[in-house]
């Protein structure tokens, strides 16, 4: 189903974050959001998943999807394991398939580690074999490969890519390359309030 | 040396080092009491660590002792569960909903800084003098519980709430995963603290009240009488039971906090 943001506002005290911005994205296609931080594309993010009430305007085409959000921070509970964290999306626990997409994040061996016990990058990974375990679609991933070696980073686009074609992706990065191997679309952004300055074609 | 032992793993004392050391404090302490007790050389104001030793082993072969110790237990262990209860429900009330914080808070403030001898007067004249002690443990404990969890509710971590939602956790779940691993440490410290004030709060009640069968009833007695002997010896009957429950309630709260993956 198309994702239609139409003339979304949002403000934050005196700070218009939204003003009445509108960006449509067909079934399918990865966008990747590219611009300063702090100009609103988290807030844009946090809008689409209903994290946020918009002051006006609409977000069509999410209604009853089940969304993978992986924040910019990994946000995985810290009083279980990296397995425990990648079942608990499931109504019930199959630690089995867990593993499984832990294998996939190469992270098998560190399945039994708390979060605190891990590094910023292999929170990461759990995080992203969280969101992928969910199955949701759209994908909203904000800078996902952000604490990543460049060895690991380009594994793991290349997974995000295996495990979820056809499926809707929203990508906020600071990294011109990784947007251009991902993306369909580079929608280049200014803010606040967040706008539109250009949009690039990658696939077609 | 042997405070050096450590464990490898968890870089503590091993568990005989850490025994070793409890009994030296507490020898410590005793010999502190001694040396009080002969500098003073007035039985009267201060007795000897021996002397209440012995009283303590001459009570303890007596029914009434373990009557009393035994009701006192139940009186303040009852009051202060109800404390618990009542303050856990109150702080998820007055946390979700606006009208109940603005109708509870308030009252709950005047518990709280009302001065445990009023309360037990009050007590005394409203209800009779058995419950007196569980109803004073309970409104003493009632406040701690209530903050302590008010405070662990508040303190739940957004962005995980935020995560919970976006991956429809549900309100079981939530609660579950999220929300009573957040709030088991202000709960473990509530229950600790509270414990302790349950034993000070009752035990005083049961003075004021004069209750059958209870610590506070012996320790009334031995003031009329003055008996600094018996006075010591109960006492320290109501530390070593305190001591206990605190232990146990410590045990009980590691049992649970393994339960949610917690230690």
């Amino acid at each position: 189903m198309e994702l239609q943001i139409k003339d979304v506002c949002k403000t934050y005290g005196p700070q218009k974050v939204l003003d009445h911005f509108s960006l449509t994205v067909p079934q399918g296609e990865t966008v990747c959001l590219f611009g300063p931080s702090g100009c609103g594309k988290t807030t844009l993010l946090q809008c689409i998943a209903s994290l946020e009430r918009l002051d006006s305007g609409t977000i069509a085409g999410m209604e009853r999807q089940k969304i993978s959000y992986m924040f910019q921070e990994d946000r995985l509970l810290p009083w279980i394991s990296a397995v425990e964290n990648v079942s608990v999306v499931w109504e019930h626990s199959q630690k089995e398939a867990a593993m499984e997409w832990l294998r996939l994040v190469g992270l098998e061996d560190a399945a039994e580690k708390r979060p605190a016990e891990m590094s910023g990058g292999m929170r990461q990974r759990v995080a992203l074999a969280r969101a992928l375990a969910y199955g949701g679609d759209p994908l909203l991933l904000d800078e996902p490969f952000r604490a990543l070696d460049q060895a690991t980073r380009r594994q793991m686009m290349d997974l995000l890519c295996t495990h979820t074609k056809g499926k809707t992706k929203i990508l906020v990065t600071h990294d011109l390359e990784e947007a251009r191997l991902l993306a369909d679309r580079i929608v280049y952004l200014e803010g606040p309030p967040l706008r539109i300055v250009q949009t690039e074609k990658i696939h077609a | 040396m042997i405070f050096t032992i450590k464990n490898k793993k968890t870089g503590r004392k091993s568990y005989p080092a850490r025994v070793v050391q409890k009994i030296l404090i507490a020898l410590f302490w005793l010999a502190v009491w001694q040396v009080l007790y002969l500098a003073v050389k007035q039985e009267i104001l201060v007795v000897s660590p021996v002397r209440v030793f012995l009283r303590l082993t001459e009570l303890m072969r007596e029914t009434e002792f373990w009557l009393s110790a035994g009701y006192s237990m139940v009186r303040i262990v009852s009051g202060f569960l109800a404390a618990v209860f009542t303050g856990t429900v109150l702080a998820v009330l007055t946390s979700v909903s606006c009208l109940a914080n603005g109708l509870f808070r308030p009252v709950i403030s005047i518990v709280k800084s009302t001065p445990v001898a009023s309360f037990i007067l009050l007590a005394l004249v409203w209800i009779e003098s058995p419950y007196v002690p569980a109803f004073t443990s309970f409104l003493m404990v009632l406040p701690v519980v209530w903050a302590n969890v008010t405070n662990g509710i508040a303190k739940t971590d957004r962005n995980l709430l935020q995560m919970a939602r976006v991956y429809r956790f549900g309100a079981a779940k939530t609660v579950r995963r999220v929300y009573v691993p957040s709030i088991l440490p202000y709960f473990t410290a509530a229950c600790t603290t509270g414990m302790g004030l349950a034993w000070k709060a009752g035990v005083a009640a049961e003075v004021l009240a004069n209750t059958k069968y209870s610590i506070g009833g012996h320790i009334y007695s031995a003031k009329i009488y003055i008996e600094t002997v018996d006075l010591f010896a109960w006492t320290v009957v109501v530390i070593l039971l305190s001591v206990l429950l605190e232990w146990m309630m410590t045990h009980i709260m590691r049992a649970v906090s393994r339960k949610y993956s917690l230690s």
